[in-house]
């Protein structure tokens, strides 16, 4: 593996080349079942399990168990050192008790009660979670899945087109990149890009391809890049998955990340065809939604884009009606049968 | 330019990246002809004769460099003076890493990052060991911001302990990490611990793991001795402490890797004194740590214990790129030579007129 990477001027590798080399090390090695995704999540919750309850930011109760901890106070100081200093602590100790004690438990009291109060909030907090379906956690329990039934082919050429528009500093970025598929054709068409998908197999198919797909979050990923560094970023099926809060944050990493004169490509479900096809419940139920083309274009222009008109995917007709040359046929048609998706391209200003 | 520049900082202790800065800057600034004496907040008493209490200060037309840290008295009387005000910012770690396992530490740091924001506000200048550092001082309103190193010099190291040495390597099996640094969670030992755990499973089971550095939290010390129990590395972890100049110089000598993934550095020194001794480098970029290493080491977009691991792995795996980094690490450090660092200094402190 290591005759792959090119050296640079200064004999190390490329970073990049390098990196993606060991990533593709990583699902090889996942692959053949060495790394094994039981001990990966062993060590994801490792130490929690050997932690103090709310050190490691386990969730507003645990904190406030850790809070109660710290809140009784120990008036039996410890009285080590050598023969005279133990004989001068201990009488020190003995001397002072009263005082310490009548001091402390003012502390105390101040303390749990401050903690009651902070536990009332809490319960309170619980309450308004349950009526935000977002954040409450046996939502978020229920594991959204991690892509959508959108096909992007029709959007590649779409995509490359619009990319090959910007200036050519950058790399341009195809979050949840699934099995690669836009992702190979931006990079037969001469242009730097790589993937991020959260998926421990997305990477297979990248690596059949030879094309760079790093295992992250796409908010994970975009949360650890400078700022406008990226030539564009391709957004598909996280859009129509992710909770409104998400979806705000996400315009904003993404209008940090792409330089002046990049881009962002939204390809996005329409509502009514993400919810066709999740079915009553589990769209119900889902934590994140699509948002609409309008909100999207809205939302970018605020954050520093100018958008363009949204572009309606294609249309799947009947024969009969697509047959058809009736005005009347073809308006009802309009109406009966919406694009199933929507692209967004905004230009960073 | 004033022909006296006087130091203040919250503490003067041996064997402390700040306490060595400051000193190698008194060095710099007398070697040039400048008055330069320190004032501390308190001084360690192998020190003693190096400094002075703050508030022996009587005033005068000085320059007046403050080393801003943890939060402090000094802190809030620095920003009561009218003398030309310096800052010198290494980096404060954000409160949050420390809440959970030492929260008056935790408290401290809180009101030190106060106390570096009323100050950047008023300084005339801002001197900061990084990039990273110059940005926080940009966003903190700092009229001017430059860019001065923290002073590294390998001749202050002393010689290896050459018995320690030994001892190392006589007992070595597999590949041998190391870390160097507080034990904090900002840190993240933990994390290191999942990394090594992974790659002692899946490349090398006769890997060790030392860790060195001394102690910021007790209940992560025994937290991260619960962790390498749990993951059944307890045998191959060793929790080294502090060590003194020559076991330090053993431990880098006898080290086939450092790793680091470290969630928050303003600099992170030891990854100099990696390259200079000729370890290859593999750290997550998180920080400060890019700009401290260019590069010269394998820098990670994330941490994942098997991309980590994977990672080292191909640095123990790949000969060429092995010799690859130690060469480039080594030319990195020269970015940092003490000569080069003090002539940066001097520029910046004219510019004040």
């Amino acid at each position: 593996m290591a005759a792959e990477t090119t050296p640079t001027a200064a004999g190390l590798p490329d970073q990049r080349q390098l990196l993606a080399e060991i990533e593709r090390d990583v699902r090889e090695h996942r692959r053949s079942g060495a790394i094994s995704a039981e001990f990966e999540a062993e060590l994801d919750r490792a130490f929690d399990e050997v932690s103090p309850p709310g050190a490691t930011g386990g969730g507003f109760d645990n904190v406030v168990d850790q809070a109660a901890r710290h809140a009784i106070v120990d008036y039996d100081a410890p009285t080590l050192g050598s023969t005279p200093l133990r004989f001068v602590k201990r009488l020190v100790k003995q001397l002072t008790a009263w005082y310490l004690i009548f001091v402390g438990r003012q502390l105390v009291a101040f303390a749990g009660t401050t903690l009651r109060a902070l536990r009332i909030l809490g319960g309170r907090v619980d309450e308004l979670e349950r009526r935000t379906p977002a954040l409450d956690p046996r939502v978020q329990a229920s594991p959204p899945p991690v892509a959508s039934d959108l096909d992007v082919a029709e959007w590649i050429p779409f995509a490359i087109e619009r990319i090959l528009q910007t200036p050519s500093t950058g790399r341009v970025l195809h979050a949840d990149c699934g099995d690669g598929s836009l992702l190979c054709a931006v990079t037969a068409a001469g242009i730097d890009g790589y993937g991020t998908d959260a998926r421990l197999d997305a990477g297979a198919k990248a690596d059949e391809y030879a094309v760079e797909v790093r295992s992250a979050e796409v908010l994970d990923h975009l949360r650890t890049l400078p700022k406008a560094t990226l030539r564009g970023i391709v957004l598909t099926h996280c859009v129509d998955r992710m909770a409104l809060g998400d979806q705000l944050e996400l315009v904003g990493r993404a209008a940090d990340a792409v330089c002046s004169g990049g881009i962002v490509v939204i390809v996005t479900q329409s509502l009514h065809s993400w919810a066709a096809g999740r079915g009553e419940i589990g769209a119900d139920l889902a934590v994140g939604r699509p948002l609409s083309a309008p909100t999207w274009i809205h939302l970018l222009n605020r954050a520093g884009f100018v958008a363009e008109p949204a572009v309606p995917g294609k249309v799947e007709l009947p024969d009969a009606v697509a047959q058809s040359s009736d005005p009347a046929v073809v308006a009802i048609a309009r109406e009966l049968f919406p694009p199933c998706t929507v692209g967004i391209v905004a230009r960073r200003e | 330019m004033k022909r006296a520049v006087h130091q203040f900082l919250p503490s003067l202790a041996p064997r402390d990246a700040i306490g060595s800065h400051t000193l190698s800057i008194q060095r710099a600034l007398r070697n040039a002809g400048i008055e330069s004496d320190i004032y501390a907040g308190e001084t360690h008493r192998e020190l003693r004769t190096h400094a002075r209490s703050y508030k022996e200060w009587r005033g005068g037309d000085a320059i007046l460099m403050y080393h801003a840290a943890i939060g402090c008295a000094l802190g809030d009387w620095m920003a009561t003076r009218t003398e030309t005000l310096v800052l010198d910012y290494h980096n404060i770690t954000p409160p949050e890493y420390f809440e959970s396992w030492a929260p008056e530490t935790g408290l401290l740091l809180s009101q030190g990052r106060s106390q570096l924001g009323r100050l950047a506000s008023t300084a005339a200048l801002g001197l900061a060991d990084s990039a990273y550092n110059a940005a926080e001082l940009d966003a903190l309103g700092c009229a001017r911001t430059a860019v001065v190193p923290i002073f590294i010099d390998p001749a202050q190291w002393g010689a290896v302990d050459e018995t320690e040495l030994r001892s190392l390597q006589a007992s070595k099996r597999g590949a041998d990490w190391l870390f160097v640094g507080r034990v904090a969670a900002n840190k993240a030992h933990h994390d290191l611990l999942c990394c090594f755990a992974m790659y002692q499973r899946v490349f090398d089971r006769d890997a060790r793991l030392w860790i060195v550095g001394g102690i910021s939290s007790g209940e992560y010390w025994h937290a991260l001795h619960r962790l390498a129990e749990h993951l059944g590395v307890e045998n191959n972890v060793v929790f080294v402490g502090a060590v003194s100049d020559g076991e330090l110089g053993a431990y880098y000598s006898a080290a086939d890797v450092f790793v680091c993934v470290s969630d928050h550095e303003g600099f992170c020194v030891p990854l100099i004194e990696a390259m200079w001794w000729g370890v290859p480098v593999v750290a997550f970029g998180s920080s400060a740590i890019p700009g401290t290493v260019g590069d010269s080491a394998i820098v990670l977009p994330h941490k994942q214990p098997a991309v980590v691991a994977a990672a080292v792995n191909r640095v123990m795996a790949d000969d060429a790129l092995r010799t690859n980094l130690i060469s480039a690490g080594r030319a990195r450090v020269s970015d940092f030579d003490p000569l080069r660092t003090a002539a940066t200094l001097l520029y910046e402190l004219e510019t004040l007129g």
